[in-house]
């Protein structure tokens, strides 16, 4: 079973009454939005809104790195998604291409965007990479990656945001999906891949054959 | 999760701790997420951002300069290059203009503000204070927590008394033409009264816990 998936990277305004509220004041967080649509007749077939509770390592330093910015091009050692230590520059060389906290895949492409895997442990701060993650396929036991879309950050009376979505189609058998994570590009003199979001404690969600799964990150902070 | 920490410390002029305050920031603003976006979407730009002067920047995602969410910074009166070497061609920042800030306006935080409402100046002079360089460190992590810490000093040599009541952060961002100052983060509270040769520590405490 095949569905066609989009390759265009979208630009979706949320509108301020669209904006979920789950955070406390003072919280940076993440807002997971979990829909499941049978694309035949364009039926929800399952709506699920909760919070994120796992940043984890490697998002902290990608932000330190970020903010730091030192001239002096020392590095942070931050573990990629293959369990390897990259040592993250914190500035640019002349004649780089550097990436940071990147995560606009491509249709298909696994190594950084929203990743969805089958794996249901608990997430902790040193976790680097989902623990079962889901290939990319049309087989049994793999599903369709969409290419990444983002929503334009939008903030009502209390709350500023960012969307992130990707949808995942599942094939035959279909699947169920117990860990979600984030995967953003670094740069060590290659691109590296490292995660920065899992998120494995919403008890799983089912998708049948044929169906779609649309996960929304929502980056959120709250005053 | 990630919470946030202000920490307020006022020094007399022989470095001794006079008051600390320890409290919950709760303000990251919207342009935060601003320049998160144009980071994790690299193929677009957001027009309409504006930058600490109110004026409204289309600001980019550049493989060049990558002073995006900058926040460490020189002291105030110095600048920094929106890249190394001579090949340096989106502009410079002053010191004073990212990094940590401090100011006088008590006008309540909403998410969308574009910088403090009275930042203080850096200087000498009547109402200024003399801004050191904002420096990163201490990035650590214990199962389930992590951390680092933004810090910047203040030095009062103006010859009167100044009341802070604000603080933020300023980061930077690129247009494709120069490097900007955007206000990520603001906090309003009860005054810090920093009298002449006094010195207030500002520090900024981000935590994440799993």
């Amino acid at each position: 079973m095949r569905t066609e998936i989009g390759l265009k990277h979208d630009l979706k305004v949320i509108k301020p009454e669209e904006i979920h509220h789950l955070l406390e004041p003072g919280e940076l967080g993440v807002v997971l939005e979990l829909t499941v649509t049978d694309p035949k007749t364009g039926k929800v077939t399952e709506h699920r809104v909760i919070p994120s509770k796992s940043f984890v390592q490697q998002f902290l330093q990608l932000l330190f790195a970020k903010m730091i910015c030192n001239i002096s091009l020392s590095t942070v050692s931050i573990r990629d998604t293959s369990n390897i230590l990259r040592n993250v520059y914190l500035f640019r060389p002349l004649g780089v291409t550097l990436h940071s906290l990147a995560c606009n895949a491509g249709a298909g492409i696994v190594t950084n965007g929203i990743i969805v895997g089958t794996d249901n442990t608990a997430p902790i701060i040193t976790h680097y990479a989902l623990l079962a993650p889901i290939a990319h396929g049309v087989a049994g036991g793999q599903m369709q990656y969409s290419a990444m879309t983002f929503g334009a950050p939008g903030a009502d009376a209390t709350t500023s945001q960012v969307t992130l979505t990707r949808n995942f189609t599942a094939n035959v058998g279909g699947i169920t999906v117990n860990e979600i994570g984030l995967y953003v590009i670094g740069y060590d003199g290659a691109d590296r891949y490292f995660m920065t979001i899992r998120d494995a404690n919403f008890g799983g969600i089912v998708v049948p054959a044929g169906q779609t799964l649309t996960v929304n990150y929502r980056e959120q902070a709250v005053i | 999760m990630i919470r946030m920490k202000l920490i307020l410390a006022r020094f007399d002029k022989d470095g001794q701790l006079i008051e600390r305050r320890e409290q919950e920031s709760k303000s990251w603003l919207k342009h935060l997420f601003d320049i998160l976006y144009i980071l994790h979407n690299e193929s677009v730009s957001l027009a309409n951002v504006n930058d600490i002067g109110g004026n409204p920047r289309e600001i980019v995602y550049t493989p060049t300069p990558i002073n995006a969410l900058q926040v460490g910074a020189p002291p105030g009166n110095v600048n920094f290059p929106c890249m190394i070497g001579s090949a340096c061609n989106k502009g410079e920042q002053i010191g004073q203009d990212f990094g940590i800030v401090v100011g006088t306006g008590n006008l309540a935080v909403t998410p969308i503000q574009d910088a403090l409402q009275t930042k203080i100046a850096h200087g000498e002079g009547a109402g200024q204070l003399l801004y050191g360089g904002c420096e990163l460190y201490g990035l650590t992590f214990a199962n389930p927590n992590g951390q680092f810490t933004i810090r910047r000093y203040f030095t009062n040599v103006a010859g009167g008394a100044i009341a802070v009541v604000e603080a933020g952060i300023y980061a930077s961002a690129l247009t494709s033409a120069l490097l900007y100052s955007f206000c990520i983060a603001r906090d309003v509270f009860a005054a810090v009264t920093v009298n002449n040769g006094e010195i207030l520590r500002v520090t900024y405490v981000p935590q994440i816990t799993v």
